[in-house]
């Protein structure tokens, strides 16, 4: 059974669609990343989760039961616009935050010492949060979030604004969390990072859900007939080629795709015919970058289009976006 | 109403508000300011009457002299040692060069002024004074009595009329005020119109400080978003209430602070203080748990309000802008109940003793002059829970929907329609 499953919700804002039927259902003990750009709709579908707000219709079910009081022990959230009180210390408020959930902090005490240790502010407990730089009062929320023990721990946006080191000791921390068979739900628009630590994503397109699976099968479906090409020279013939669905330039890299799967070896050719200096040539090989880019891009529909052609029930879910 | 996610909230308020500089500040300030505006108020009073005043008072002739000048030294006036008299004997005819020779003593202050006396003062009454400043009533009221004491007397006893029908027609009604109460009666204190004036003080400024303080706090947790991870783990209601809650006891402890002389002087009576007649005052135990209840109740309607008034704006530059009409609610009870000093037993401060926001103010100041009547105690009681409910009620609906509300700011029609939410 999944741990927690998201069911048909819907949020308007006025006239704006916000959140337009998303479904999708976490494993336990897996990494789930929401993707999506600015302004999709993921914070809101988490603020849903969380419990923020209600949804206008649709419901939230955790090991099969609607979420409501009990829900709200279990779980923790980083929101991705960062608050917390200036005034108090930092010893304060990690207590101030597990007695709502209604832990007493003097049962944890060790806990919180290990972790303001391991962030190294166990030598800022008593200051005052606004006597604290940017990044460590970042770090303090990220404690105040995890310090509750929680089953669910929803991350909004939680690497921005750290620095590398801290952003480290952050995926190490979840990836712990992970081990430990909690549900570990994070919204990025970093899609590098996404790659490395997701198990799922689901991927939330202007309100509407369009991909929704694990990592690996979405990417082996997105990588037929695509080719990830690092090379020297000018690929300009390959524009309106009749083998060539499209040519994507992102800089490292460029992203070719070609319309049918036999098509690749005869890619190869033209390459090496027009002189072009091939350095990588990865058949089958696509980034999530890449499928972000095609699903939710400016040129989403041209793109993502001719993939419905397949009726493989293996395929992650998909919404037609052409609407 | 209070589960243990509220009272974290609460215990949360409680530190923040009591170990605040400002709470700090706020609760020994106040008492010191009102000791200052009292001193401030002693001190012009007697400054008024005892100032030094240098005069020359001036008869034409000498009889006449004589009587005024054994008048003034047999009376107060004389004894005050603030008064240096010299009398001098000019004739009519010569009192302009007189005043003019003393003009630059009289511009100067040197000489406070001159009293002319003349003989035909004795028929009609008329005297002169010449001063730079000649509208000091304190002093011509003192110099009227003297010198109407002085022909009053001559002129009776010309008439040869018994002293002591002289000394009848002279004396003044004098007035005792005498409250009448159940257990008896008592003079009225003038130090329960201290009491009062205090009471009707600390409401005042307790509510004027307290409620933008929650507002802010408020908005603080608003617009920095800590509202969004304390809302994954309570609820709107739970939030606001522990807020309120929180305050309202960090006010009542400033309160019972700043009450406490009253509450110690009401329940032992000091003999050192029977001597200070004026600070002599007469308040009941019931009327300090009044006060305190009434306070408290009308400190958490008052913060339900301000507290949705910071969940509906952005910036607390915003929330100020249209806090008008909720500060009306606080100074028009405040100025009520000053003027109610004057006659307590009004129509318009019995009624409005018992009318909601007003009650707050206006009954402890009422009941501390007057016996208020059980009922209008128990109806202000009433009122006083009827106007929480529905602060409370209206306050946690619009506290529920604009906490997370960012944007423009909320016209009063739309104000209007959250209320009417279900």
């Amino acid at each position: 059974m999944q741990a927690l499953e998201v069911r048909h919700l819907c949020k308007s804002f006025g006239t704006l669609k916000a959140v337009d039927d998303v479904s999708f259902s976490v494993s336990q003990g897996a990494v789930f990343g929401l993707i999506g750009r600015n302004g999709a709709g993921k914070t809101t579908t988490i603020r849903m989760m969380m419990n923020v707000f209600g949804p206008d219709s649709g419901e939230i079910l955790y090991h099969g039961n609607k979420t409501g009081e009990e829900f709200r022990r279990k779980v923790s959230y980083l929101p991705e616009e960062r608050g917390l009180y200036k005034k108090m210390k930092v010893i304060d408020l990690l207590n101030f935050f597990l007695e709502i959930r209604g832990i007493d902090p003097a049962k944890v005490k060790t806990r919180t010492h290990e972790y303001l240790e391991r962030f190294s502010l166990d030598d800022r407990i008593h200051t005052r949060i606004e006597d604290l730089s940017k990044g460590n009062q970042q770090k303090v929320q990220f404690i105040a979030a995890i310090l509750s023990d929680p089953e669910v721990l929803v991350l909004d946006e939680p690497f921005s604004g750290l620095d590398p080191v801290n952003t480290g000791l952050l995926k190490d921390i979840v990836m712990e969390l992970k081990q430990k068979g909690k549900v570990i739900i994070f919204s990025t628009h970093l899609m590098e990072l996404a790659e490395r630590m997701c198990d799922q994503i689901a991927l939330i397109h202007q309100g509407k859900l369009m991909l929704n699976g694990s990592l690996s099968d979405i990417k082996q479906q997105y990588s037929q007939r695509n080719i990830t090409l690092v090379h020297e020279g000018n690929l300009a013939f390959l524009t309106g080629h009749p083998l060539v669905e499209s040519v994507n330039d992102y800089g490292n890299f460029t992203g070719i795709r070609v319309k049918h799967a036999n098509d690749v070896q005869t890619l190869l050719q033209l390459l090496v015919f027009h002189k072009i200096v091939i350095k990588k040539f990865d058949a089958n090989d696509i980034s999530l970058q890449e499928i972000f880019l095609e699903v939710a891009g400016d040129n989403a529909v041209a793109v993502a289009a001719p993939l419905f052609e397949s009726n493989d029930s293996a395929l992650p879910k998909m919404t037609d976006i052409s609407e | 109403m209070l589960n243990y996610r509220a009272q974290a909230i609460l215990k949360r308020e409680i530190k923040q508000q009591i170990f605040s500089k400002k709470f700090l500040i706020m609760t020994l300030a106040i008492p010191v300011f009102m000791l200052i505006m009292v001193g401030v108020q002693v001190f012009i009073s007697t400054y008024d009457r005892e100032e030094l005043a240098t005069l020359h008072i001036v008869n034409e002739s000498e009889s006449f002299q004589s009587l005024i000048r054994s008048q003034i030294g047999s009376s107060e006036f004389n004894n005050t040692e603030l008064y240096r008299l010299q009398y001098e004997l000019i004739a009519a005819a010569d009192i302009d060069s007189y005043i003019n020779q003393q003009r630059p003593a009289l511009l100067r202050g040197q000489l406070t002024g001159v009293i002319f006396i003349p003989d035909s003062a004795r028929e009609d009454k008329k005297i002169s004074y010449y001063s730079s400043n000649p509208a000091n009533q304190i002093l011509l009221g003192r110099v009227r009595e003297q010198v109407n004491s002085a022909v009053i007397g001559e002129y009776f006893d010309k008439l040869n009329i018994d002293p002591a029908a002289i000394e009848y027609a002279r004396t003044n009604i004098s007035i005792d005020g005498i409250r009448i109460s159940k257990e008896g009666n008592t003079t009225l204190n003038p130090g329960n119109l201290v009491i009062a004036f205090a009471f009707t003080f600390f409401i005042y400024i307790s509510l004027l400080s307290m409620g933008p303080a929650v507002m802010a706090a408020v908005n603080e947790e608003k617009t920095s978003r800590i509202v969004e991870v304390l809302l994954s783990a309570v609820t709107p209601q739970e939030l606001m209430y522990g807020k309120i809650m929180g305050t309202a006891v960090a006010g009542l402890a400033q309160m019972a602070i700043w009450i406490s002389p009253v509450i110690v002087l009401s329940l032992i009576s000091l003999p050192a203080l029977a001597m200070m007649n004026t600070l002599d005052f007469d308040i009941s135990v019931l009327n300090i748990l009044y006060f305190l209840l009434n306070y408290l109740m009308g400190l958490i309607a008052f913060l339900s309000i301000f507290a949705a008034f910071g969940a509906m704006f952005d910036t607390p530059q915003d929330a100020q802008g249209s806090m008008m009409p909720v500060t009306m609610l606080i100074i028009i009870p405040f100025f009520l109940a000053f003027s109610l000093v004057r006659n307590p037993a009004n129509t318009l401060a019995e009624v409005s003793s018992m009318l909601p926001f007003a009650t707050i103010m206006v009954m402890p100041a009422r009941m501390t002059l007057i016996d208020v009547p059980l009922w209008q105690l128990l109806v202000a009681t009433l009122v006083n829970i009827a106007t929480i409910y529905c602060c409370i009620r209206g306050g946690a609906k619009i506290y529920r929907i604009t906490i997370l509300m960012t944007g423009k700011r909320p016209s009063w029609a739309e104000i209007w329609k959250w209320l009417r939410y279900e």
